[in-house]
């Protein structure tokens, strides 16, 4: 995600300039799409939720305080809807289709042209065999490189909790790949 | 290296494998904003609504004393004007032609906050139609300057059901005050207790019995006042066929105020020499 002056086309845009649109759309829509899909499971639900994340963007983004980081900001909209979209489909399937949907999650994404070799597939496939709470401090930590702190603010959960999650997907993670070296108790909680 | 870095460098490599999908990132940027400012229309529409309302109410509230003499009713007038393209949504718009001049500005919550006779208007209202605590206050204005001639310095109101727009069916009052005074002008109730679903078909003890009941809750005395009906059973011309409640001083038979009873609401308009 390369750096440009969003404030200034931010400041466009709330003029009604829709070149700026383009601008913010273009320059935050590979990070937003690449982190849906680190966080979804359902693949054929990516694009409704992607409208609704830039749809609440789009309508929020006169409130952002330019203070602070702008992809944080935004990556706080895409959890926010996840999150909905997540409560939306509990009450949406009963008890016995989300289990059956829950069964079939790691082959959702099974259609190869979501990814260029076998080797990212196989890492999709295990983040994706975490559960969401687990999987969400797992991509806020190391592929958006938060800290925990930030990733508490996040989530709207105690750091505590996220440490532990964090502690769990861990340990989770060494069990499902063989190939991810074990690492030492004290190196889990990284600040 | 280290699990967190085995992690790292794996999430990176997985996204930047990724394959932008270009099909659904432009049906994406035309639907979100699309629907973006779809939504930005229908505020820009409903902002403009408000104001609208709110002008119009100041109109008919000028116009008064004239409705009370011609008849129809109050409700009436202000959906008729409703439908006149009206003014700008803005924090401020002035209004100037041969005998006027004046601004109308749209406050802001702490403005509300701090202004004693928005308090008063406030405190009057929840007392008499407590549901209305939880309402929302979907506009405030005060208009100041010259109108017609006249000074006028008035703050308006329009309290509305929490979560409901004005294109749907909803719960509001509406009041204009004089800013200076703290006296009421006028009020409007919509679907607040006490009303008549078919106001029409009301007699006129009937008509009388809810306008007595309406006045009550805003605190306004009736003693020593005459009630008389006119609209759906007197004089059809005036009214729409809607009943009208005009309360006349008992010792000199002026008109002070008068009372329309519409469906599903009820507002009252408070002649020039008796602001509530």
């Amino acid at each position: 995600m390369k750096d440009i002056n969003i404030e200034h086309w931010i400041e466009r845009m709330k003029e009604g300039d829709s070149s700026a649109f383009q601008v913010i759309y273009d320059w935050s829509f590979p990070e937003i799409y690449r982190s849906v899909v680190f966080l979804m499971t359902e693949k054929n639900e990516i694009e409704d939720v992607m409208n609704e994340i830039y749809f609440q963007l789009w309508r929020s983004i006169g409130n952002y305080d330019a203070n602070r980081p702008f992809r944080f900001w935004m990556h706080g909209i895409v959890l926010k809807q996840i999150q909905k979209w997540r409560t939306k489909s509990w009450r949406r399937f009963r008890i016995f289709e989300k289990k059956r949907l829950l069964e079939r999650e790691e082959h959702l994404f099974s259609d190869r042209r979501i990814l260029e070799a076998e080797t990212h597939q196989e890492m999709l496939t295990m983040v994706h065999q975490l559960s969401y709470k687990l999987r969400a401090v797992i991509i806020l930590r190391y592929y958006h490189e938060y800290t925990f702190d930030e990733i508490a603010e996040l989530l709207d959960i105690p750091v505590g909790t996220v440490k532990s999650r964090h502690h769990a997907a861990l340990g989770k993670l060494r069990e499902l790949s063989p190939y991810l070296e074990s690492a030492k108790e004290q190196e889990l909680y990284v600040h | 290296m280290s699990i967190e870095q085995q992690l790292r460098d794996k999430l990176q490599d997985c996204a930047e494998a990724m394959e932008n999908p270009s099909d659904m990132q432009k049906r994406i940027q035309e639907a979100s904003y699309e629907r973006y400012r779809n939504e930005k229309n229908n505020e820009t529409s409903k902002s403009n609504l408000n104001i609208r309302m709110v002008a119009c109410v100041l109109a008919v509230v000028l116009l008064a004393p004239i409705i009370i003499y011609t008849g129809p009713t109050v409700a009436a007038q202000i959906r008729t004007l409703l439908n006149l393209s009206g003014t700008e949504d803005a924090r401020n718009f002035v209004t100037k032609d041969a005998d006027s001049d004046y601004v109308i500005t749209n406050l802001y919550a702490d403005e509300i906050s701090g202004n004693k006779t928005a308090q008063e208007v406030l405190a009057r209202i929840y007392s008499g139609f407590p549901e209305t605590k939880n309402f929302d206050i979907a506009n405030a204005q005060i208009t100041k300057g010259i109108r017609a001639g006249e000074k006028i310095h008035i703050f308006n109101i329009i309290l509305m059901e929490k979560g409901k727009t004005f294109a749907e069916p909803h719960q509001e009052i509406v009041v204009n005050a004089d800013v200076d005074t703290g006296q009421i002008h006028f009020v409007q109730t919509i679907g607040l207790e006490p009303y008549a679903a078919h106001a029409a078909k009301l007699q006129k003890s009937e008509a009388i019995a809810i306008a007595n009941a309406f006045l009550k809750q805003l605190d306004v005395p009736i003693d020593g006042y005459e009630a008389e009906m006119t609209g759906a059973h007197g004089d059809e011309a005036q009214g729409i066929g809607q009943p009208i409640v005009t309360y006349k001083r008992a010792e000199d038979g002026k008109k002070l105020f008068q009372v329309n009873l519409q469906d599903g609401g009820m507002s009252v308009a408070f002649s020039p020499s008796e602001k509530s």
